[in-house]
């Protein structure tokens, strides 16, 4: 009876390498093999594989499909001692927590925040009306400010909840399903506001990723709106490059959705015992922790001695201070229908339905049952 | 017949009864292992087809059916079954989390164990070349033989209280490994008799089956009594907890028998009749776009077969042409694009056909001012997947197109030149109706192929642009397969409504493909008939 391996599915946007490094630490020490893999469309597998017996022993990925898989009964719950739940930053590890119960650990918080160029702005601007100014200075170099892709959910929304809009109601960090705030306060003055950047032509109506990343990196194109995944690349640019917060819209903060990266032991594994052994004594430590932010930054680290070991860093105070103002992403189940439906209402922007119906009609096929109501 | 020849001709049918004895015996066995693991499908599967074929192979009654049986049981596994499957799935509540009946859960749930209050702290200690296994527990503490890691054959722990004061390096993690492969799976005895299981690396606990069957039954506060198999008592939270038919888990009950509390996961499969279709129907979200998507599918389909079908023959009728010298390099050329591998060619086009940059984009820039915008434009999009998809199929046709014109006699092309019909005269009445006869299999699996080129719209553009008000998300330049694949794996998961807009996709594509091809059959006839 040979010793079966233990397997990890990670994305590789994600540190493989840091990650290849703690595995290697834990197969010395333990004579167990772990194998790194990194499938393709990883989170729609893992509900289809797991329950056969095909899955990893451990998934690292974000908080927000903890509701729906632990639901599914795909996650291992954990059981935190007082000492080592003090050990986490409190809300990174009550982002894991659904019906009363915790699944896995948190590793890193990440949050939204503006990278700019520093040879371009002098200082980053705090409020819209300071990066209106330098657009205008930008523009007349016949260079950009600030671009986004207005198509990305995770990049659009805070534009949208600077003005109220949040996916949906919670208490504490309970979430409640039934109760969405696409059309809450005034949110539809939100879609005018991303509308009015198109209709200047501040944003043009199609662009990706990599065309933004490459304006930046050639110093066409200021500021733009980074995930800590980002931060390595940005250090390697060879000009300085600072991080700021997402600035204020008519006084108001945009609220960027706070996202926890966190290690998930599959419930059907066979050996949950090592998962959990692996996961609290090399992932989860200062030196494996380290390890995974060498190569791939983790924002804002979830565990708290290795948090104060990096707490002067600029960019993670930066990133902490953000955390004041960010929504977390709720881990119900149907915050994938929100991504969803958020996904279909972007691109109505550029027709001529009224803002605050495009809401009214996402709003509609989100909450489907309130929809059967008079 | 002679005596003898009589009785060897017994003996060979002695031989074969006990060869058909032999069969049955081996048929009866697999059933019952089949079911016994609870797979009731494949085991009705197994029985049907290999009693089927006892019956055409060893009887002279199913005689006439041999040479058909392989292919009609090849059909009826492969094809068949799986639509059953299908139409079965969009009949339920089938997902993730509900994937298996409710007698299964039910076993599964029994199965289940929770950690009571009894929990020990344990240590591997090493004691020399051997190890000791403590146990401790507020001031309780345990010790047990000493024993080696690997194991020697039939080495057991034993327990004794004491060890609170021995003080032993811990082993190192390779050996705690080894402990947990060779100790783990079997239960830790104390002395008082109660039985610890291993937890993790640091504890052994007292476990207690989470569930368990009420035997007696349960009486209701108004009396009625429950006692059905599927109903549990939960030893931890002490609830009664019921399998609730209506959402397809088990929920505790209260006094009165009514549902409370949050769903017991896994749930299990249900029968939901016609809600997925009724659902389908009712909302204009979900029925325009399907409808919407079946058209273009089925236009899709139509059009690349008659462009692929038309580009092949002309250019196969080209190829003929006895002026080309390259003739053999010309057609090789002509058949690269089946020749490359359409991952490569389906990736190299998207790469080629970006507006604004793309190599193809620049060039019908140039020569029509306008490229298609096929990110964001319907029609473009759709322009484009067609066009693709007759880049990929017409190789395919003109090579069967060539072989057929060269079997036409070249006297039928005297006969008709000396009748005065022109060369293109020739091509519709003498090459056209030769060449579609032999080829028409060819095309129904043309047709059906393209009814179903899930790789072409998934690589290209993934079906966008995405139609407004659809929900589940749909795009204009969608298939019904690319449809059905991102409703049955995206975050939601929903097999039943994915299975059942297949099978209501499937049942219209196959009226109007079927439709189709009488029409297209009739026309060829009767064409053939003016002629004759």
């Amino acid at each position: 009876m040979a010793q079966s391996p233990l397997i990890i599915w990670m994305s590789t946007q994600q540190s493989v390498s840091g990650v290849k490094t703690i595995a290697k630490r834990f197969e010395r020490a333990s004579g167990i093999k772990v194998i790194v893999q990194t499938p393709l469309f990883m989170d729609a597998k893992f509900p289809l594989f797991a329950p056969n017996g095909n899955g990893p022993d451990i998934i690292l990925t974000y908080h927000h499909q903890i509701g729906l898989w632990a639901s599914h009964g795909l996650l291992a719950n954990t059981e935190f001692s007082a000492s080592s739940f003090a050990k986490y930053v409190p809300l990174a590890i009550n982002s894991l927590k659904y019906r009363n119960q915790y699944y896995g650990y948190p590793l890193g918080i990440e949050v939204l925040s503006l990278a700019y160029n520093k040879n371009l702005v002098s200082n980053p601007p705090s409020s819209w009306y300071e990066m209106q100014y330098w657009q205008k200075i930008l523009s007349r170099q016949g260079k950009k400010s600030l671009v986004w892709d207005y198509h990305d959910t995770e990049l659009s929304f805070p534009f949208l909840s600077a003005y109220g809009a949040y996916s949906f109601a919670h208490s504490g960090f309970t979430f409640n399903g039934n109760h969405s705030g696409l059309t809450a306060a005034n949110a539809s003055r939100g879609i005018d506001f991303i509308r009015a950047l198109l209709a200047q032509q501040w944003l043009p109506n199609e662009v990706n990723q990599e065309q933004i990343e490459r304006e930046f990196r050639q110093q066409q194109q200021a500021m733009m709106l980074v995930k800590p995944q980002q931060w390595q690349s940005l250090k390697q640019l060879g000009f300085q490059v600072g991080l700021s917060a997402i600035p204020l819209i008519n006084g108001e903060s945009p609220k960027p959705f706070i996202n926890v990266y966190s290690a998930l032991i599959n419930q059907y594994s066979t050996q949950k015992d090592i998962a959990d052994y692996f996961i609290t004594n090399y992932l989860t430590t200062e030196q494996g922790l380290a390890s995974l932010d060498k190569h791939v930054s983790l924002g804002v680290p979830a565990y708290i001695p290795y948090l104060n070991q990096v707490a002067s860093n600029p960019w993670i105070q930066v990133s902490f201070t953000s955390l004041k103002y960010g929504q977390l992403t709720p881990n119900i189940p149907e915050i994938s229908r929100f991504f969803k439906v958020m996904e279909g209402v972007w691109p109505q922007l550029s027709s001529h339905r009224p803002s605050a119906d495009i809401l009214l009609d996402a709003e509609r096929k989100l909450l489907p049952a309130k929809a059967e109501q008079p | 017949m002679s005596l003898n020849q009589v009785s060897e001709c017994n003996k060979q049918r002695k031989w074969l009864s006990l060869i058909d004895f032999i069969l049955c015996m081996a048929i009866i066995v697999v059933s019952v292992v089949l079911i016994s693991a609870l797979e009731y499908v494949f085991a009705v599967l197994f029985i049907c087809i290999s009693l089927s074929g006892m019956w055409v192979y060893r009887s002279r009654a199913g005689r006439p059916y041999r040479l058909m049986y392989p292919a009609l049981a090849a059909i009826f596994s492969f094809s068949v079954l799986p639509l059953l499957f299908t139409l079965f799935m969009s009949v339920t509540n089938y997902t993730s989390s509900n994937m298996n009946s409710v007698e299964a859960v039910t076993k599964r749930l029994l199965q289940e164990y929770y950690v009571t209050e009894v929990k020990y702290d344990y240590q591997v200690l090493a004691d020399g070349e051997l190890y000791r296994l403590k146990l401790m527990r507020d001031d309780e503490s345990y010790l047990s033989n000493q024993f080696s890691l690997p194991p020697v054959a039939s080495q057991a722990l034993s327990l004794r209280a004491g060890g609170a004061s021995l003080f032993l390096p811990e082993a190192d993690l390779t050996k705690q490994v080894m402990f947990r492969r060779y100790f783990a799976s079997e239960p830790l005895v104390l002395p008082s008799g109660q039985q610890l299981t291993r937890l993790d690396f640091s504890a052994y606990g007292l476990v207690a089956p989470r569930y368990r069957q009420l035997n007696e039954g349960l009486v209701l506060a108004n009396g009625t009594m429950l006692h059905d198999v599927n109903t549990l008592f939960d030893n931890q939270t002490e609830h009664f907890l019921r399998a609730n038919m209506t959402t397809g888990f088990f929920h505790a009950i209260d006094g009165q028998g009514e549902f409370i509390g949050p769903p017991v996961t896994p749930g299990f499969v249900l029968l939901k009749g016609a809600d997925q279709y009724a659902a389908i129907i009712s909302d204009p979200a979900m029925l325009l776009p399907l409808l919407k998507v079946l058209l273009w599918t089925f236009m899709f389909a139509l059009l690349s077969l008659l462009g692929s079908f038309l580009i092949g023959l002309i250019l196969a009728q080209l190829t003929l042409n006895p002026l080309t010298r390259f003739s053999y390099f010309y057609r090789g050329v002509l058949l690269l694009p089946w020749a490359i591998p359409p991952f490569v060619s389906i990736l190299s086009f998207k790469v080629l056909l970006t507006p604004h940059g793309g190599e193809l984009a620049n060039l019908l820039t140039l020569l029509f001012s306008t490229t298609p915008d096929w990110a964001n434009d319907a029609d473009s999009a759709r322009f484009t997947l067609v066009g693709l998809s007759i880049w990929l199929g017409y190789p395919y046709v003109m090579l069967l197109v060539l072989a057929s014109l060269r079997r036409i006699p070249s006297i039928y092309y005297e006969t008709a030149a000396m009748a005065g019909y022109g060369p293109i005269q020739r091509f519709i009445h003498v090459t056209f109706p030769l060449v579609i006869k032999p080829l028409k299999p060819v095309l129904v699996a043309l047709f059906a192929f393209n009814l179903h080129n899930f790789v072409l719209v998934f690589l290209f553009n993934q079906g966008r642009p995405v139609m407004l008000d659809a929900f589940p998300v749909a795009g204009y330049s969608q298939l019904l397969l690319n449809y059905v694949y991102s409703i049955a794996f995206s975050a939601e998961q929903n097999y039943a409504l994915a299975s059942a807009i297949t099978s209501f996709g499937l049942v219209l594509i196959g009226l109007v493909a079927l439709g189709c091809w009488r029409w297209l059959n009739n026309e060829i006839n009767t064409t053939r008939g003016r002629r004759v």
